[in-house]
């Protein structure tokens, strides 16, 4: 193969303008080796411009971050305010129901910064897991203890159909397990028993939990994991399923959903790929 | 009964206020400062049953005070605003007695500052109320060694008059205590069905007793 | 800098009273390691779509950049060279080479560049797609999910910039579409694979982190499902 040396000093020099940090794009799309070369190169060259791109996009997501806890942290500010100034001439009962309210808006800002905060981390992948090989039935144990009460209020049980060990963090797969089953029960009638189950195939170990509601309905899965568009308490104020799928995203994992429908519920899948 | 002394080192001025308050009403006797150079000066000087310390002051760490405090066995309540588990682990190992960050609840601050000044009345353990005994480990309940089989909020409302023996629960602190930070709220009315199903599991073997329009109050 | 950008696409047939508009004025941009469903009724422009950003067609105007270059002021002998390195195809009737085996299908975009692939890379493609034991096997010997699996392998070997799939489940049952469409999922979240899948099949759709609904010509969304 000829190659003429006046290509590979004008190579030399790209490359050396590539380290410098200027744009460098050597490909030819021609057959042969020297061209495979040259997108070798350029590749090679770009990663470091790959890098600068990711980070940009970090700080962007971070900024996003930042004007959603300042935009949700506003309301219930407004109200506090607004209840603190009535309740200085308001009879006493009525302070004592404004005091609540004012209690519950705390949890939930407290909530807010505190979630929010955890999906920064995890999306900046600035959070040490600390895996280990954990039993699902021991996962689901421990999660149990945080929605017992809303389980217990529905009367809604939880059945464990089998049991696996897999690989992942505890304490956040916890949590994220704990934001799934309190969507199932909130999607899922009283009275009814809500499934979970695992198994895994040669892509991935899963548990999946499906609750007794009515399906979901394509536009009640875009607004599924899209931060704050979930309205309503119950379900984490809208956070609860976002935060649970940057965990398992965080951990090598994802959450699917199957939508059920035709008097099935819907089940979400927790992912942890192999 | 000599009434024990607690430094709390804390440079918010709302924090420390509602702190000196919620102690001296607990019957404790609390000394406030507002930053480490004090904190110092007053730990020399004086001995403390125990000290509150904020982790991060305007002019140095609460664990400068700490050290200043080690000699005399004093123990330390760290209070933080980092969550780190790693961090909190370090602090523990170093001697800390406990640690809590911030926000936490009046309740739970004064329940570990019990436990650290080794003012539990009980074993930890095991409860008793009117006929009632709670194993707290076990999540079980037994009258007459029969066991109560209660669901999950029966369960937590029983506990709750447990630990608040005589005293009159307002509907609205016992929905506190049942409250998720993330939201799902119980509901008023909720709390009247479950005290219902509570007073026919339990029998006469405990009194549960209604305060109109106010509460709940159990005896022993 | 994106993956891929679409900028201003236009695809006219025909001429005077028999024009046709397949594609009008269609813009948007994708990131590394997005998955994107482009979904639309038959007819819509979604394939017109993808004919043009695999490079398979070229537009009345508009630009396709992809990883930075401008495919369209190639000349076609470099495009499609351009396209062997840079872009991984998925068709809906697998296009495998009959006379060559799993393997050598795999390897197929490596072999015309007269290279041998890192043996290491190879494998842990193949026994992602889950053919390690019929590595040797003719197309012809495989179930069409297993065909597929292969020309899923085959678009993944050279790492490129994005993998189009036209329909990739199209031709096969629901559990053989499943598998597909999990394996596409596995090389997007494990190895930040960017993926841009066209559908018709709204369940198919509703796995994507978004979706661009295109109809008669136009992009009439452009819909975020995970941020």
């Amino acid at each position: 193969m000829w190659i003429r040396k006046k290509e590979l000093l004008s190579l030399s020099e790209g490359i050396r303008r590539a380290l410098d940090g200027q744009p460098f794009d050597p490909r030819n799309n021609k057959e042969g080796a020297f061209s495979i070369l040259k997108n070798d190169i350029y590749t090679l060259t770009h990663s470091g411009q790959e890098q600068k791109n990711v980070l940009a996009e970090e700080k962007e997501h971070l900024a996003e971050y930042l004007s959603d806890i300042s935009h949700q942290l506003k309301t219930p500010i407004s109200s506090i305010l607004l209840m603190t100034e009535l309740m200085a001439d308001a009879p006493e009962k009525t302070k004592q129901e404004f005091l609540q309210s004012i209690k519950k808006e705390i949890r939930h800002m407290e909530w807010l910064v505190t979630a929010l905060l955890k999906m920064a981390k995890l999306d900046s992948s600035v959070t040490n897991f600390h895996r280990e090989e954990i039993p699902v039935s021991l996962l689901l144990g421990e999660a149990l203890k945080s929605v017992e009460i809303i389980l217990d209020i529905r009367n809604q049980t939880i059945c464990l159909k089998n049991d696996l060990s897999l690989y992942c963090d505890k304490k956040w797969t916890g949590e994220a397990l704990i934001n799934l089953l309190k969507n199932a029960s909130d999607f899922s009638v009283e009275n009814s028993e809500i499934l979970v189950d695992c198994g895994e195939n040669p892509l991935y170990h899963w548990i999946s939990i499906t609750d007794t509601g009515e399906g979901l309905k394509k536009e009640q899965i875009a607004r599924l994991f899209r931060r704050f568009e979930s309205s309503g308490k119950e379900n984490g104020y809208g956070i609860g399923l976002p935060l649970a799928l940057s965990i398992m995203r965080g951990q090598n994992g994802d959450i699917a959903v199957s939508p059920g429908g035709h008097g099935s519920g819907a089940t979400f899948f927790m992912k942890f790929y192999k | 009964m000599k009434m024990k002394n607690i430094l709390v080192v804390e440079d918010d001025v709302s924090l420390s206020a509602g702190l000196t308050y919620a102690l001296e009403k607990e019957g404790y006797c609390a000394t406030h400062c507002r930053n480490a150079a004090d904190a110092l000066k007053k730990a020399a000087e004086f001995h403390f049953d125990l000290a509150l310390l904020d982790m991060q002051l305007p002019d140095g760490s609460g664990k400068e005070i700490a050290l200043q405090l080690k000699p005399c066995n004093t123990p330390i309540i760290y209070l933080t605003i980092v969550d780190d588990e790693d961090e909190i682990v370090k602090s523990l190992e170093d001697g800390a007695k406990d640690y809590m960050t911030k926000p936490f609840r009046m309740r739970e601050l004064l329940a570990r500052i019990k436990k650290a000044l080794n003012e539990e009345k009980e074993n930890g353990d095991i409860l008793n109320i009117g006929e009632a005994v709670i194993d707290v480990s076990a999540g079980k309940v037994f009258i007459n060694k029969q066991l109560i089989p209660l669901t999950a909020l029966e369960y937590r409302l029983l506990l709750i008059f447990a630990q608040n023996k005589s005293v009159l629960l307002k509907r609205e602190q016992i929905l506190e205590r049942i409250w998720d930070i993330s939201g799902n709220f119980v509901e008023d009315n909720t709390l009247t069905v479950y005290v219902k199903r509570l007073r026919e599991k339990l029998g006469d073997g405990v009194s549960i007793t209604t305060v109109r329009g106010i509460g709940y109050r159990v005896d022993s | 800098m994106e993956i891929l950008e679409v900028k201003d696409l236009t695809k006219m047939y025909g001429s005077g009273d028999t024009q046709v508009t397949a594609l009008d004025h269609v813009s948007f941009q994708v990131k590394k390691g997005e998955f994107v469903a482009i979904v639309g009724a038959s007819g819509s422009g979604k394939s017109t779509l993808m004919n043009l950003i695999g490079g398979i067609d070229r537009p009345t105007s508009g630009d396709v950049i992809v990883d930075g270059k401008e495919i369209f002021a190639m000349s076609e002998s470099a495009l499609a060279i351009f396209r062997r390195r840079n872009i991984g195809i998925v068709y809906q009737f697998y296009n495998l080479i009959p006379n060559l085996t799993v393997d050598e299908n795999i390897m197929l975009p490596c072999l015309l560049d007269n290279r041998k692939p890192d043996e290491q890379k190879l494998s842990k493609i193949v026994e992602m797609t889950g053919l390690s034991h019929r590595r040797d096997h003719l197309p012809g010997e495989l179930s069409g999910g297993q065909q597929q699996r292969v020309s899923v392998g085959r678009a993944l070997i050279n790492d490129p910039a994005f993998i189009l799939a036209d329909e990739p489940t199209g031709n096969l049952d629901s559990k053989a579409g499943r598998e597909i469409m999990e394996l596409l999922l596995s090389a997007n979240r494990k190895a930040n694979q960017t993926l841009i899948l066209i559908t018709h099949d709204e369940n198919i759709a509703l796995q994507a982190d978004r979706i661009i609904t295109i109809s008669d010509g136009r992009m009439i969304r452009d819909e975020v499902m995970r941020v």
